[in-house]
């Protein structure tokens, strides 16, 4: 069955995204590492990435960018969720293929309204 | 230093600039000037004072920098504390009682203020650093302002007060940075609604202005037309003519506000003050004591960018 891969380092964001997540019916599987999260998500094909920036093994950027040219048109979505507020980081992920860019804080419920968009109802 | 010779004449103006020395070390300059008159008034001369401002300059630098990290850093310990609030607050089987229920309010709005508070320090510390850039394209005024809406409905409707829009259909689009003059309608509105009583009226009205004449009577002489005149108006407690001047400056709270105990970090109007500068934009007020607040923005109409 296909899941949501999480990359985020900070465990207590780590644990409340995939809790909020899971009372939305969705399964998600989780990481802190960059590396592992690639690894993941160039041999499972997940639904859907969420993507920390700042995580240790490889950035949450270079894994969106191995991702999107991996599997090109088909890829899955992937959305960056940082601190990083800035319009040019916010471009310079767009730019790579990110497909959403969430700043830190935001408000589950508009995460779980945005992976729906991108998903439908579960 | 040509600069230097346009103020050795009779020139009846103080001034200050800096200037770089460029050599083994850079050092900054800021220098300033002033005429100097006998009792009778007749000219003896200028008076120049040399400062090196090298190190404090480096020293704001550091500040800025410090700040901005520390803000930075704040993001992700508040995010974690706004989602766990979230869970708490959306989980229908929560054996939280009537009185968990209301420390979970508190928490929550609390954090509310803390993420508004990092948000304008941020603002602030780009501003200061000058590395605030406008994505310009056109829009419609009203693009900007429903924009702010979304986040700022939800504030007026607590506390029962009217909103009353008056925004024609045929203004021009502007040459702005949408982001940016949301956030200026934000900080309007929240103010208005924060300082006015439950149940009062805030009023945004924009119109179209091509001559000076046209703009209200207490405008600054200086406004770039045409231009879109937008109004943001309170029926609330006003501002003290005294402290008018100072209220767009970084952390100014008037006093009436602070015994009062309305929260606030008085560096919403500093923001606005820059974005609206930053677009070539004038910005001030009308106030007086319970009499409510009207502050004007414009943003001039430029054409084929």
């Amino acid at each position: 069955m296909s899941y949501i891969l999480l990359a985020e380092d900070d465990r207590s964001l780590q644990f409340l995204v995939q809790r909020k997540l899971e009372t939305e019916g969705y399964t998600v599987r989780s990481t802190i590492d960059g590396a592992e999260a690639l690894t993941l998500a160039l041999s499972e094909r997940p639904a859907l990435l969420l993507l920390d920036i700042g995580l240790p093994g490889a950035t949450g950027f270079d894994v969106c960018r191995a991702v999107k040219r991996y599997y090109g048109a088909e890829s899955p979505p992937i959305v960056i969720i940082s601190t990083n507020s800035r319009e040019a980081d916010v471009e310079a992920a767009k730019d790579i293929g990110a497909d959403d860019y969430l700043i830190k804080p935001f408000s589950l419920r508009d995460l779980a309204e945005r992976v729906r968009s991108f998903l439908g109802g579960n | 230093m040509n600069v230097l010779l346009n103020f050795s004449g009779d020139y009846a103006q103080s001034a200050s600039y800096e200037f770089e020395i460029s050599g083994t070390t850079r050092r900054v300059v800021r220098w300033y000037s002033e005429p100097v008159h006998t009792y009778s008034g007749a000219l003896l001369g200028r008076l120049f004072v040399f400062r090196d401002a090298t190190h404090e300059l480096a020293l704001d630098r550091t500040k800025t920098e410090f700040v901005s990290l520390v803000a930075h850093e704040l993001g992700t310990p508040l995010a974690a504390i706004k989602n766990a609030v979230e869970m708490l607050q959306d989980d229908p089987s929560s054996l939280l009682s009537e009185d968990g229920r209301q420390y979970v309010q508190i928490i929550a709005q609390r954090v509310e203020s803390l993420e508004a508070l990092v948000k304008d320090i941020i603002a602030l510390t780009r501003i200061e650093a000058g590395r605030i850039e406008l994505r310009r394209a056109y829009h419609p005024l009203s693009a900007a302002l429903n924009e702010a809406l979304n986040s700022v409905r939800s504030i007026i409707q607590a506390r029962k007060q009217q909103l009353i829009l008056e925004i024609p259909d045929n203004l021009p689009a502007l040459w702005i940075d949408r982001n940016r003059i949301a956030q200026v309608f934000t900080n309007l509105l929240t103010n208005a609604s924060k300082y006015t009583h439950d149940g009062g009226t805030l009023l945004v009205r924009a119109a179209r202005v091509d001559r000076a004449e046209d703009l209200p009577e207490n405008s600054p002489a200086d406004v770039r037309l045409p231009a879109v005149l937008v109004m943001v108006q309170d029926t609330g407690i006003g501002i003290a003519p005294e402290e008018q001047a100072r209220i767009f400056e970084r952390f100014y709270r008037t006093e009436d506000a602070r015994k009062r105990r309305i929260q606030g970090s008085g560096l919403g109007l500093t923001i606005v003050e820059s974005f609206v500068t930053l677009h070539g934009g004038k910005v001030w007020l009308r106030s007086a004591p319970l009499q409510g607040s009207s502050f004007f923005f414009t943003l001039p109409i430029v054409e084929g960018q």
